[in-house]
């Protein structure tokens, strides 16, 4: 008998019988009657603020009659629907002058209105990235950390580090579809913009959403990735912030410059080898280490996907594949397999 | 007007009380292997059918079933990590439910199950129990097919290597 026959029959042994619960329609109903009362009660008591929520919604959204209520700042009760998370907005032109939400909006609140119940990272001013997922667990712990983080001070004389680094966005989604968008820079003096202000310390909601997205992860429900095809190497998808070594891999390309003409993928890593790399229990070397040489000598590099949809990318570069933007090296079992691929 | 709001009105519910009539029980049993508790089990079904209802008319019978699964294991993943066990949802609660009767739990498979990370736990009730493919337990998760093949794959790996499954076949052996 195969394991998967094994396990069929043995939970189908198992399950008790259910026990007699003839009104489980009506007491649904019920309940979700009474939800929806509470709901509306918690609006009312905190109605300013949802009001708040959604006066700087950028998005429109339907009246329809069947959408879940707006839950109030209390958060009483879940949503009673599942809903999209928002989209990401489309990132702005590097040269492009900044605007709202990328600038101060004076219109806009000072900080997130309460009742976001779902988020999303995006790219913003700076290098780009793709997370696949939306974040729909710790929202309020999220919105709390960003309406904590201090004013900034934007006296011209203060000096900033003069570094590049990553720009994004998190959209916040509400309950009606609506979004509140605030905008970071990981480089110079870290500031976020937040509605009509300008904080400090970008790098805390940056961090707290990966943390965030990972626990997400290991709940091993909620998240939602769906690509899981390695991209071709002339559209190349920017790294998500998201990966971690221990992740498994699910498909992978190996690239490399030919001559002046376009980049091409050489290799498309087999299933054999692909279960190599899966199967390695850390594919990273645990101890980063500075290359010997820069990066931008690469020739050869590696695409490859997580089974969170999570796309890496490893520049080979002195003998040594390295994950960009980071100095994490990959270890020698994972090396070796993508050297093979290669053809190194 | 108000005569056809009452009219739609009566259809939904009939349409939704036959449903739960037909498929409460499918939906428990799968609740209990989630929870390994009759009363919880009893509630997640409870708060899935309240957060559904509403959506009955809109997403149709054809299509409520995996809607609703969909939301029973995105709220029993809620529920986890929001440790909230606390509010009793059910208005009328079930006849003879209560945490005695749990011993069902001691069950050496299910004891194995409710040892298994809540995402992994998802995937084997949807996979081996409610057999649904590869692809329909992805939509319900709301992951990749990818992601079901590897839970899948390291659960059956951990119930194999089961403490609990291995001195049972082994004491069955001898």
């Amino acid at each position: 008998m195969s394991d998967e026959q094994w396990l069929r029959e043995g939970l189908a042994d198992a399950v008790p019988e259910p026990p007699r619960a003839p009104d489980r329609a009506r007491s649904a109903r019920d309940l979700a009657t009474r939800a929806r009362r509470r709901t509306a009660a918690a609006v009312v008591v905190g109605g300013a603020a949802v009001v708040a929520a959604v006066a700087v919604g950028a998005t429109a959204f339907d009246s329809d009659p069947d959408a879940p209520p707006a839950a109030g700042p209390t958060e009483v009760i879940e949503r009673l629907e599942p809903h999209d998370p928002p989209a990401c907005p489309p990132a702005p032109r590097p040269s492009s002058e900044l605007a709202p939400p990328d600038a101060p909006d004076p219109d806009a609140p000072g900080g997130v209105p309460a009742g976001a119940t779902s988020a999303r990272l995006c790219a913003g001013v700076g290098n780009p990235f793709d997370v696949p997922e939306a974040l729909v667990t710790d929202i309020d712990a999220l919105t709390a950390i960003v309406n904590g983080l201090p004013e900034a001070d934007l006296d011209p004389d203060v000096p900033c580090p003069a570094d590049l680094g990553i720009g994004y966005r998190i959209a916040f989604g509400y309950p009606d579809g609506s979004q509140f968008i605030v905008s970071g820079q990981r480089y110079g003096c870290r500031p976020i913009v937040v509605g009509s202000t300008t904080r400090s310390g970008s790098d805390h909601p940056w961090i707290a959403f990966i943390d965030a997205l990972r626990s997400q992860r290991d709940s091993g429900v909620v998240a939602a990735p769906q690509d899981t095809v390695a991209s071709d190497c002339l559209t190349s998808q920017p790294d998500s912030p998201a990966a971690r070594p221990a992740d498994r891999i699910i498909a992978a390309v190996v690239c490399e410059h030919v001559g002046r003409g376009p980049r091409g993928a050489v290799h498309e890593l087999s299933d054999a080898e692909i279960a190599q790399l899966a199967d390695l229990p850390r594919w990273f070397d645990p101890e980063p280490r500075a290359l010997s040489c820069p990066p931008w000598t690469r020739e050869v590099w590696a695409i490859a996907v997580t089974e969170w949809g999570d796309h890496i990318r490893l520049d080979r570069a002195c003998g040594v594949w390295s994950v960009v933007g980071e100095t994490l090296r990959a270890d020698s079992l994972a090396a070796q397999v993508l050297d093979s691929a290669a053809g190194q | 007007m108000d005569e056809l709001v009452v009219t739609d009105r009566r259809e939904t519910d009939d349409g939704f009380d036959a449903f739960v009539a037909a498929r409460g029980d499918a939906l428990w049993r799968s609740a209990w292997l989630l929870t390994g508790d009759h009363q919880l089990a009893e509630d997640l079904v409870q708060t899935a059918l309240a957060k559904s209802w509403r959506a009955w008319s809109r997403v149709g019978a054809d299509g409520f079933e995996p809607y609703l699964r969909r939301v029973m294991f995105t709220t029993y993943a809620a529920w986890w990590r929001r440790k909230w066990r606390g509010e009793q949802p059910t208005a009328a609660l079930p006849e003879s439910a209560g945490r005695t009767v749990d011993a069902d739990a001691k069950h050496d498979l299910v004891a194995a199950l409710a040892t298994l990370p809540r995402g992994q736990r998802a995937v084997v009730v949807l996979r081996y129990f409610e057999d649904l493919t590869e692809q329909q337990t992805a939509d319900v998760l709301g992951v990749s097919v990818g992601t079901v093949k590897s839970q899948a794959s390291r659960a059956l790996t951990a119930l194999r290597s089961s403490p609990r499954l291995t001195s049972d076949e082994e004491t069955s052996d001898e």
